[in-house]
């Protein structure tokens, strides 16, 4: 069941969220768990027994942590760990690295025979392992009492708005708030589904749209030439930008709608003025994630300064990694940190040279950080969109060779002209919109905005989801993780 | 104890606005279960259901069906299927996909030439898509006996996707790929009504409510907006023709080239075992895409890639017997530009497409005594 189905929006939402307010509170958190286990098992309905074997484990190394003194402590989270990560490997990298050791093999003339597994990926896998990880850790360092009752721990992993794809939420923010009576408020109420219109529209006007634009010329290289990938890439760039913070807008707005708070995940991403700003904005619950449990603990910045940059590297490969088993997400994650080195090792030179050409502070500068950060981060996207290496790098060469032709779009431009446009025109809109989130000062001048404007502005919105959207079911990008 | 719990609704000290949106709320709800209801119980649902094929019963299309802009509405008279002699009293036995078992405003294509030649065609409704001559007499039971045609059906967009699945069987015996449908335990049928939205999603599309609302917004963002779905972009104004999708994105697909001389191969190696195995000739039979005939003048379309031209002469290579529609629907598109081969809101050919089908298949000596 997707978020952007009809019958998540005008049966499973209505139901589930009328008949959360018309139960007795005690009822409550035992009606959200079965809706979670519904729509977990709407997708493939014996995945949920691999679910419940990682909330059993995690509740269960929760509930010995607390009780054992520090070196058992410490056993039962390296269980824990091994047996998420575990699970995660067999079902999303084990192919990945039997393929590449059998390949490796084969150089060496090594005999290998493993067999691939070819298993199906159980969706959501990356995101609830991690948020059942990131209890387990906190209550290893005292930061969070183990939680006694099964039922609203496994609501802790299964809360179904944030269940397939985040935001991953930690125990102190998420875990209190299921055992808050929650009344009906109908200003948090309008304000959640305010949340789930706008990411509606990111989701089923932009990002679907322009997903055929994409898929039809990533899915097709041979066929197309530099400027086209050109195109392609600055239309995925909105693509999964769309899709994923559609999705978190809307996982925000059903957790509101019933009372519930879910950390901000994206915050207009585009207009950030560096890579490092960026990656503050964009997935910010994976980000601050990686940073809680492997940047710190590999020593942060608080080591030597080669450690620090190997530290930085690192956590941006793992990152790589977590989205997908495949040598693209890998050099995706790389690049993303070689980005990072190289705006360490250039600081104090792109300082000075800002400072002798009198730009620093002004708009020019704000303009040209913010488009160099765009194409960056958009080049990157290539690597996360293609199949493999090969592919990228015969993307790369057409795009370096004729990506400025922009007279060869013109056919592709004739078939789709009604469809572009209006696509650019949404993304317009959501520029505007992002311009206002971007900054604290203007959000707040945005909130203040006088109600009967601010219903003509959802109306509107409404009636362009309406006349423009895509109700195809597509799949969320970031499910597949 | 639920009329207590709603009092955590505070309903009494709401302002009115408060007090009607809380309402309108409520009767989301109920409509909700209203729509789940009737979703899943289809004899109840089958009540609510919009009613836009007219009292006349007629049909708009797949397409027009599908994206819903008025513009491109067909009436379309659907004709009841009879039924096939007995496959060893055929004279002529026939694979094709909905081509040959389409039936607006006509009987399905074996049926009208079986009427207008007066021999006995032998074809089945419900073949799979990949579906291989040989699979399919296997699955009849066809035995060798007398010389006869068997004429091998394929939409062009279907065509390479279905001759690079050709796996010829030579040792006759079943390999497998064709399972039994097993009747589904209480288990599966338990799961299925509980987890299987699909009639839902469908009372939801076209219940007598949203149906009509949904058909307006689109009619109205092709008015206004020239959008009619970024999945079928294309369209022709004059005459008005709406397009698949897979008949676009087959007509941009390059790589199709690559595969012909695979594809060829199969299909010549299947005529092999068809005619050892059988006795029977295949010919095989491709029909175009509404959009290889018309894309050329359509908005966003684009001159035609010869595809057709380029299998069929790899075909005559290896010495298969083909039927070269493309050129005859091309011809009489040419002399004929303002008689339709293809309906308007629907991807199948008209009478006047079949016709010419059979004609072709006349002239080349099969369907006479």
């Amino acid at each position: 069941m997707l978020f952007n189905s009809l019958f998540f929006l005008f049966i499973f939402f209505p139901l589930v969220t009328g008949f959360y307010y018309l139960l007795p509170h005690k009822f409550r958190w035992g009606w959200l768990l079965l809706a979670s286990c519904y729509f977990y098992m709407s997708f493939i309905p014996s995945y949920i027994l691999i679910l419940f074997l990682t909330i059993t484990i995690d509740y269960f190394a929760g509930l010995f942590i607390e009780r054992s003194a520090d070196r058992k402590k410490r056993y039962f989270l390296i269980l824990s760990i091994v047996s998420n990560l575990g699970l995660l490997f067999i079902f999303k990298y084990f192919d990945f690295f039997n393929v590449n050791l059998s390949a490796l093999a084969g150089i060496l003339h090594w005999n290998y025979s493993l067999k691939s597994l070819a298993l199906i990926l159980p969706i959501g896998l990356s995101f609830h392992t991690f948020q059942s990880l990131s209890y387990v850790i906190e209550v290893y360092r005292n930061n969070q009492k183990a939680e006694h009752n099964f039922g609203i721990f496994s609501l802790y992993v299964m809360f179904y708005p944030q269940l397939m794809a985040g935001p991953i939420e930690r125990p102190q923010h998420l875990l209190h708030q299921f055992r808050e009576e929650h009344y009906f408020d109908v200003e948090r109420f309008l304000s959640g589904l305010r949340l789930i219109i706008w990411g509606l529209f990111k989701k089923v006007v932009i990002a679907d749209r322009v997903s055929v634009f994409v898929n039809q010329i990533f899915n097709h290289p041979p066929d197309y030439t530099g400027a086209h990938f050109v195109l392609a890439t600055f239309f995925f760039a909105f693509q999964i930008y769309c899709d994923f913070s559609g999705y978190s807008d809307m996982a925000r707005g059903l957790a509101r709608t019933i009372g519930f708070e879910l950390m901000i995940n994206f915050r207009a991403p585009y207009f950030s003025r560096s890579v490092s700003e960026f990656w503050r904005r964009w997935h910010i619950s994976l980000s601050t994630w990686f940073r809680d449990y492997v940047y710190i603990p590999l020593g942060g910045n608080r080591v030597s300064n080669f450690r620090w940059q190997y530290n930085l590297f690192i956590t941006f490969l793992l990152s790589g990694l977590w989205h997908g088993a495949n040598w693209t997400y890998l050099v995706w994650g790389g690049l993303n940190g070689f980005y990072l080195l190289f705006s360490i090792w250039t600081n104090k030179l792109r300082l000075n040279i800002a400072n002798s050409l009198r730009l620093s502070g002004t708009l020019f500068q704000k303009i040209y950080q913010t488009l160099i950060t765009f194409l960056l981060i958009s080049l990157t996207w290539i690597f996360f969109r293609a199949k493999s290496l090969e592919e990228v790098q015969y993307i790369l060469g057409q795009i370096f060779t004729d990506g400025y032709k922009l007279k060869s779009l013109s056919p592709f431009i004739n078939q789709y002209h009604h469809s572009v446009l209006i696509a650019l025109s949404a993304i317009s809109l959501l520029i505007l919109a992002d311009y206002f989130v971007a900054d604290d000062k203007r959000l707040d001048r945005l909130r203040q905005t006088p109600w009967p404007i601010q219903i003509i502005a959802y109306a509107v919105i409404i009636f362009l989801i309406m006349l423009l959207g895509r109700f195809a079911n597509k799949q969320f990008i970031y499910y597949q993780f | 104890m639920l009329i207590s719990s709603l009092s955590i609704i505070n309903f009494n000290e709401m302002d009115w606005f408060k007090k009607i949106l809380t309402i309108i709320l409520l009767g989301f709800v109920i409509w909700a279960g209203f729509l789940l209801f009737a979703g899943k119980f289809k004899e109840t649902g089958r009540r609510f259901l919009y009613q836009d094929i007219g009292a006349d019963q007629l049909y708009g299309g797949d397409l027009f069906e599908y994206l819903g802009v008025d513009k491109f509405k067909e009436r379309i008279r659907k004709f009841p299927f009879q039924n096939a002699p007995l496959i060893m009293a055929a004279d002529i036995i026939m694979q094709g996909d909905s081509f040959f078992y389409s039936r607006l405003d006509s009987v399905p294509f074996p049926e009208y030439f079986e009427k207008i030649t007066g021999q006995k065609v032998f074809y089945q409704y419900d073949l799979g898509h990949d579906s291989t001559p040989t699979r399919y007499l296997e699955d009849i039971g066809y035995q060798k006996g007398e010389a006869k045609f068997f004429i091998y059906e394929t939409i062009e967009r279907m065509s390479a996707r279905r001759a690079l699945s050709f796996k010829p069987n030579f040792s006759g015996e079943n390999d497998g790929s064709v399972v039994a449908a097993s009747t589904p335990t209480l288990g599966s049928r338990v799961v299925n009504f509980l987890f299987d939205q699909i009639d839902v999603e469908y009372f939801i599309k076209n219940n007598f409510i949203f149906r009509p609302i949904g058909l307006w917004f689109k009619n109205k963002a092709f008015v206004w907006l020239g959008d009619i779905d970024s999945d079928n972009p294309v369209y022709l104004n004059n005459p008005a023709m709406l397009f698949g999708e897979g008949d676009i994105a087959f007509g941009n697909n390059k790589i199709k080239f690559n595969f012909i001389g695979e594809m060829a191969d199969n299909i010549a190696q299947e005529a092999k075992i068809v005619k050892d195995r059988y006795n029977l000739t295949l010919v095989y039979l491709i029909i175009p895409n509404k959009f290889s005939i018309y894309g050329e003048s359509a908005v966003g379309g684009k001159k035609y890639d010869d595809f057709i031209p380029k299998l069929q002469e790899a075909l005559k290579d290896r010495g298969v017997k083909y039927l070269d529609i493309y050129r005859v629907f091309d011809e009489y598109h040419q002399q004929h530009p303002s008689e339709m081969l293809y309906y308007a809101g629907d991807n199948h050919y008209t009478p006047l497409g079949k016709e010419l089908v059979s004609k072709e298949l006349i002239s080349a000596g099969i369907g006479l005594k």
